[in-house]
């Protein structure tokens, strides 16, 4: 039986981005889902059949940052679980600090880094 | 007998004339002496900034017109008060500081002037306003005789320094976010994510992502630049061994080195102890200090960091025998954006952010730095740390 391919959840809100975060997690065999802001993240966090392995969550969304989207996380204990890599452009240290305090596994700058290793450090979380 | 008389007539007529002349000429004095004054007293009165003199019990002698408007008290009102009393000083967070801890106290003993822009005055309306004060002592022959302080409200510096902020947050985010989007696709076309692409247009996308690459590196050195300036840098010592420090950087530029044949040489005095720096902040002077002479030195060149201690410093050393930097321009290096007009054409990366950069933190960590240079030769810098060591800043932000 082959094996299921990963799932990330990934919320970005700025669509070229996503457009290529979603591709290069497609070739790298990762099944991506994707959502466009953080109240979207939540909608398919309640609907889908099964939770996704991971979180990819850009922190500055247009309907919440990411303090609030992992106390939204924290109040589901079945979601409270779910590895975050926190993928942004703010590299203030008191935000990683801060997320990384309340649970997120990774903190990376999108400019500082390819894709590819972004993909490959997501995938080391999950 | 009356030649006699006529003789005393005349001396005392003389005197008569010389009184009248001393007197006249002490008036005239007098009224200089008093238009002096007078003109001192317009003077400080005119005074854009706020001045207040106190004798050594931290009492009011004077305060010119601006202090009375910008406190909200008149000069007779305070005059024998206490300056802690009449012009509470308070932390941003409202906190009161102590008579005992205010410039105005600390300068009678440190005996020189002190300077501060954190904190606010309390008027006497009990509004607060942002102060920026210099206190400095008065000295009389060789004693202290009070305290003069001049101070001004700083309210739009402030402003102006919140809206630095701002535009830091906006070029991190706003700016990263196309220069990501453009780097994430270029990789993707040049990995072939999107099919194979030919020779020439696969140079082409890697001429974008070049050049990309570079306006993330200016984008990042413009922040790290903005947050020094704003002195918001947090400043974290720990003891450092600044050999192993160096050592580290080179396996890091490893490649670099290698693909130009460098013959790079770190030598370390002996006995060097370590030294509480924040090695985050120093490692960034040593990487382009480094980095500057890999690439601006010919292939198979030598580079040379040589650590030792003299005085009550420990002096660091990074030269090589590369091109050199044109006499003409010296003056210039660490000014923002200057690069070398002989090195421009030969190495096309590179933002001009670097040593001013280097310059910076070298001088907030309470050193100095210096070099020599000549074209065809090489360069040398030198910077120094206080073998001490820098205190630690509690701050907002750390360069990236």
């Amino acid at each position: 039986m082959p094996r299921k391919p990963l799932v990330i959840l990934v919320v970005e809100d700025e669509t070229l981005l996503l457009q290529a975060i979603v591709k290069k997690l497609q070739m790298s065999g990762v099944e991506p889902v994707s959502a466009v802001s953080g109240r979207q993240a939540i909608d398919y966090l309640n609907a889908l059949p099964k939770l996704p392995d991971g979180i990819w969550l850009d922190y500055y969304l247009k309907d919440m940052d990411g303090l609030e989207f992992m106390e939204e996380l924290k109040k589901n204990p079945a979601w409270a679980n779910i590895p975050v890599m926190v993928v942004t452009n703010s590299a203030s240290p008191e935000k990683a600090h801060r997320m990384l305090a309340l649970g997120a596994k990774g903190y990376m700058v999108k400019s500082d880094y390819r894709l590819e290793k972004v993909v490959e450090e997501m995938k080391k979380i999950v | 007998m009356a030649v006699g008389n006529m003789f005393v007539v005349a001396v005392l007529a003389l005197v008569r004339w010389r009184l009248w002349k001393i007197t006249k000429q002490l008036n005239q004095r007098l009224a200089e002496t008093e238009e002096d004054r007078a003109r001192d007293e317009a003077m400080m009165g005119s005074l854009g900034e706020g001045l207040v003199v106190l004798d050594t019990e931290g009492k009011i002698m004077r305060m010119n017109l601006m202090a009375q408007s910008l406190m909200g008290w008149t000069q007779e009102e305070v005059v024998g008060r206490k300056w802690d009393d009449v012009a509470p000083l308070e932390t941003e967070d409202g906190h009161r500081i102590g008579a005992e801890k205010r410039a105005t106290k600390r300068v009678l003993t440190s005996g020189k002037a002190i300077s501060n822009d954190k904190n606010y005055y309390v008027r006497r309306d009990g509004k607060k306003f942002p102060v920026g004060t210099t206190a400095a002592p008065i000295i009389f022959g060789d004693k202290v005789i009070g305290v003069i302080a001049v101070f001004r409200d700083i309210t739009r510096e402030k402003y102006v320094d919140r809206a630095k902020s701002e535009f830091v947050s906006l070029a991190s985010h706003q700016l990263r976010t196309p220069l990501s989007s453009i780097k994430w696709f270029a990789e993707m076309l040049l990995t072939g994510d999107a099919g194979q692409m030919t020779g020439e247009q696969k140079q082409f996308v890697e001429n974008i992502a070049q050049s990309n690459e570079r306006m993330i590196e200016l984008v990042n050195g413009l922040l790290n630049i903005s947050r020094i300036e704003s002195g918001r840098i947090i400043v974290d010592p720990e003891p450092t061994d600044l050999g192993q420090l160096v050592r580290e950087l080179a396996t890091e530029l490893e490649k670099k080195i290698k693909d130009k044949n460098i013959n790079l040489v770190i030598s370390v005095a002996d006995g060097m102890q370590k030294v509480n720096i924040d090695p985050k902040l120093i490692r960034q002077v040593y990487m382009n200090l480094l980095t500057n002479s890999i690439k601006y030195t010919q292939p198979a060149g030598r580079v040379v960091v040589f650590i030792s201690v003299k005085g009550g410093e420990v002096v660091s050393q990074v030269s090589d025998n590369g091109y050199g930097i044109p006499k003409r321009e010296q003056a210039r290096v660490f000014t923002k954006f200057y690069r070398g007009e002989n090195v421009v054409k030969l190495e096309t990366d590179g933002t001009g952010l670097g040593l001013y950069l280097v310059k910076a933190i070298v001088e907030s960590s309470g050193g100095r730095i210096w070099f020599e240079s000549e074209e065809g030769k090489g360069t040398a810098f030198w910077f120094t740390l206080p073998l001490a060591g820098v205190a630690a800043k509690k701050g907002e932000v750390t360069l990236s």
